[in-house]
């Protein structure tokens, strides 16, 4: 007995080194491919981009600053420099991921639905009212208020999916109308349905009624790690399911689904309702993480932000959260910047407006994809 | 006489790597009407696209009276008198007639502001000098086909066009209307206008052209006068000689019945029947093939059996089944599998990976609780790329693919859903030669295992080495059933093709 032990333990060394060499065969054999090619050349991009953006945001803060260099290690330096303000990256970063998760899916059919926004915002909304009129156990309380604001969001995102389906109606216009009729509606209930102690508030909430803090001395909420698996769930639900495949395939050419046998108004409908579902969560986990009443009187723009991320992502979920904490970073950066220095918090938005541009650039570098795509075209003829 | 246009030795090489034209030359004389003619991706579009400047040659050079000239865009052709009328209108159709024929030339005055007045006479004018009867103030949403061509034709003769260039100008007209369209450019001609017209309708050419030049595969084939050749020459010139790759198969030993199609009428887009009243039968084990020139109804009839078009009269029953008011999916489930006619628009996810091409049929069956069975359908894709030696791994895009490998990941995914009725609309177009008969060599197989196959073809090579029994189409009929394939000509089957010669068919 003791001796097929040893013997198992002595082949664990030699059977690591298998493994390992078959993967480095693999990834050799794997580096002559056009993939690799394809990847690197992705990757090139991607980091030249953010170069770019990064760049241009000194050159920025040089022409706007009387002490530039000051204001440049504040902006790059001081979301690092205590806990409390990498808690606030992370913070920030919740909802951007919670959106983009949203925006990924409903792109990835094809479907330009701007009712995240409104989504996110009625969430907040439904799980603020709702909290204080349950009476629940402490942590069901949250699970359910979100699980609730995700139905209403959803079956609310059901309208301009159905229209799209059905009638042909566009869905970006729908959806951005859409945004502007829940923000009323929710302002309406707010100041003459609601009742609170306070006006044009909803009642305050108590600690258990809410997500319990991570790190209550930094206000590091639970809600991050909501989000990350809702990142993480929304990778697998489109990569790994059935459903997530019909989105893809009806995303990406409808002729050939509905070829193969996809009924793709089904997708249409079904992405758009997830979607608006998700960033309906994300709004109530955002706002039971790090708020106790709600009183936004605007649409917080946490939507908008999710076309960026899911750009930046390239409309994948799981690298929704890199993007949303790259994002996040620079924000807090700028803020901090506009705190301490004297550089406004909107250099964000240049710096954003360009990697949007970057990204979306498909020309960017085509020298470079021409060059590598060459030696191919020769080998054709 | 020299020329009044030469294209000499012109190769185009697309950035796919798709060679389109191979070393073609071109010459077209004062006052002709010069027919380009060839099968569908023969590079007839392209080599036309290159003289009107709208695509740069890899090499090659045009001359024009002599003249060396470069044409960069379709302006510079536009300086030299070229214009061309695309197959697809390129019209306004909120605007009247008259903005359209002078779109992009407006005459304005000195503020910018058009000068309608002017240009309503002048186009009047225009009309009325080459006997084009269209009343200039309608819109051109509001005119039919016909009409919207003659418009075509006017904007690019107001430019002071001398060759005119029509991209299959009477697939979309009746017959009256073609009459008229050609009696207007027989006019033309008279005038000193010199027509290039794209078509692969024999007897168009025939009937008004003065010469002809025949492409197949990206090469020119060679001119020939007119009136010099018969419509059976210049078909064989076009499909080809019969260079058989021979696949091998022993006769067909039918029985059942897969498919069956009873009066059916399929409807078009201009509301024209495509499909009139055909009827029909495949038997499992046995090749059924639709031939006669493209465009006469067989991509809708094949269509139609899957599901893809619903506006259809008459019925359709697939392996015993009226597929009536069945989906797509429902119809593949009764065993039906369908290689389409264009592999990047529907056959295919081009932004996809190979392994989510591959298991397009497959995920319905292969999933537990929703949660595809990756690692399975991994194993699956893997066996299938190496039995249908498709190169590269299953991760990669399958837009990175040559033609013929990505049709045999189509083909790979389609007969591996283990069908009793194969639907294969032109299956081999396109590719090289060993990914041809590679599928050539599948289908065999399927038939051989039972299987129903309905093969579409315009190829004469395929439909004679691969039929059991061959349905010539034309114009939505069926002119003629051959049975026995092997001893029918080539010559007897251009016949039925062209609608010449009819074979009385009995009745079932």
């Amino acid at each position: 007995m003791n001796d097929k032990i040893k013997t198992c333990f002595r082949q664990i060394p030699k059977k690591a080194a298998a493994f390992l060499q078959s993967r480095k065969d693999a990834f050799c054999a794997w580096t002559h491919t056009q993939s690799c090619k394809n990847f690197l050349f992705g990757a090139l991009k991607t980091a030249i981009a953010f170069l770019i953006a990064i760049l241009s945001s000194v050159v920025v803060i040089c022409i706007s600053s009387d002490s530039p260099w000051e204001n440049i290690s504040i902006f790059f330096l001081s979301p690092f420099q205590d806990a409390y303000s990498l808690s606030y990256v992370v913070t920030q970063a919740v909802p951007l991921i919670f959106t983009g998760t949203a925006v990924c899916i409903m792109t990835r059919c094809g479907q330009f639905n701007m009712f995240v926004e409104g989504a996110f915002y009625l969430g907040a909304f439904v799980s603020a009212w709702l909290a204080p009129a349950l009476r629940l156990p402490f942590f069901l309380l949250p699970l359910v208020c979100m699980l609730v604001s995700a139905l209403v969001s959803g079956a609310i995102g059901y309208l301009p999916a159905k229209l799209k389906a059905k009638l042909s109606v566009n869905e970006f216009v729908s959806s951005l109308m859409l945004n502007f009729i829940v923000l009323w509606v929710v302002l309406y209930l707010l100041h003459h349905v609601v009742v609170s102690d306070e006006i044009y508030k909803t009642p305050l909430l108590e600690e258990n009624m809410k997500l319990p803090f991570l790190d209550y001395d930094n206000d590091l909420s639970s809600s991050i790690l909501f989000a990350l698996g809702i990142a993480v769930l929304g990778g697998i639900f489109l990569f790994k399911t059935k459903w997530g495949y019909r989105i893809r395939m009806t995303g990406d050419n409808p002729a050939f689904a509905e070829y193969v046998g996809i009924r793709t108004e089904r997708p249409v409908v079904y992405s758009q309702v997830i979607g608006a579902g998700v960033a309906g969560f994300g709004g109530a986990a955002f706002f039971l993480g790090n708020y106790y009443r709600f009183d936004w009187e605007a649409l917080p723009q946490y939507g908008f932000d999710g076309f960026v991320i899911a750009i930046m992502a390239n409309n994948n979920p799981f690298l929704v959260p890199l993007a949303s904490f790259f994002l996040a970073y620079l924000r807090v950066g700028a803020l901090n910047m506009a705190r301490i220095g004297d550089v406004p918090n909107d250099v964000i938005y240049i710096i954003q407006a360009i990697i949007i541009i970057l990204f979306g650039a498909t020309a960017l570098l085509k020298r470079v994809k021409t060059a590598m795509n060459r030696q191919k075209k020769e080998d054709a003829c | 006489m020299r020329p009044l246009l030469e294209m000499k030795h012109i190769t185009k090489i697309y950035d796919s790597g798709v060679c389109a034209n191979d070393d073609v030359s071109f010459s077209l004389e004062e006052g002709e009407i010069h027919a380009v003619a060839g099968e569908n991706g023969a590079g007839k579009s392209t080599l036309m696209k290159i003289l009107c400047g709208a695509e740069k040659p890899s090499s090659g050079e045009i001359l024009l009276r002599g003249q060396k000239v470069s044409l960069h865009s379709p302006r510079d052709a536009q300086a030299a008198g070229i214009g061309m009328v695309w197959q697809h209108f390129m019209l306004v159709n909120e605007f009247p007639v008259y903005r359209n024929i002078y779109l992009g030339s407006e005459p304005k005055n000195r503020f910018g502001f058009l000068r309608d007045r002017q240009m309503i006479a002048e186009a009047r004018e225009l009309a009325k000098k080459y006997n084009m009867s269209v009343d200039v103030l309608a819109k051109c949403g509001e005119l039919t086909v016909g009409q919207a061509q003659k418009v075509e034709i006017l904007k690019v003769l107001s430019k002071g066009t001398k060759i005119l260039i029509l991209d299959e100008p009477t697939a979309v007209l009746t017959p009256q209307e073609t009459d008229e369209l050609f009696h207007q450019l027989l006019l033309l001609k008279e005038d000193g206008c010199s027509v290039v017209i794209i078509t692969h309708k024999l007897n168009e050419i025939k009937r008004i052209c003065d010469r002809v030049t025949v492409l197949r595969a990206g090469k020119s084939v060679g001119v020939y006068r007119v009136a010099d050749v018969t419509e059976e020459e210049i078909s064989s010139l076009m499909v080809g000689s019969a260079v058989s790759l021979q696949t091998e198969k022993t006769p067909s030993s039918p029985e059942g019945v897969a498919a069956e199609v009873n009066d059916l009428i399929v409807f078009g887009a201009g509301g024209k029947n495509v499909v009139n009243g055909v009827s029909f039968r495949v038997r499992y084990g046995e090749i059924v093939c639709l031939a006669g020139v493209e465009g006469n109804g067989q991509r809708e009839t094949a269509e139609t059996l899957c599901g893809l078009n619903r506006r259809y009269l008459g019925e359709v029953r697939v392996c015993g089944e009226d597929i009536g008011k069945r989906s797509v999916r429902r119809i593949r489930d009764l065993g039906v599998a369908n290689i389409p006619e264009d592999r990047i628009r529907t056959g295919c996810d081009v932004g996809a990976s190979i392994y989510d091409n591959l298991i397009a049929l497959d995920y319905e069956r292969e999933n537990r609780f929703g949660f595809l069975k990756a690692r399975a359908m991994k194993q699956k894709c893997r066996e299938r790329m190496e039995k249908y030696s498709i190169k590269g791994t299953l991760s990669q895009k399958l837009g990175l693919l040559s033609g013929g490998n990505m049709q045999k990941v189509v083909v790979a995914r389609e007969l591996e859903c283990e069908p009793s009725l194969v639907i294969a609309d032109q299956p081999t177009r396109g590719i090289d030669v060993g990914a041809i008969s590679f599928i050539h060599k599948k289908l065999v197989e399927m038939r051989d295992a039972g299987c129903a196959v309905l093969l579409v073809s315009a190829d004469l090579n395929e439909v004679y080495d691969l039929a059991d029994r061959i349905l010539v189409f034309h114009e939505g009929e069926i002119t003629a059933e051959i049975e026995d394939v092997k001893h029918t000509s080539e010559e007897q089957l251009g016949r039925y093709m062209l609608g010449v010669e009819r074979m009385v068919i009995a009745n079932e």
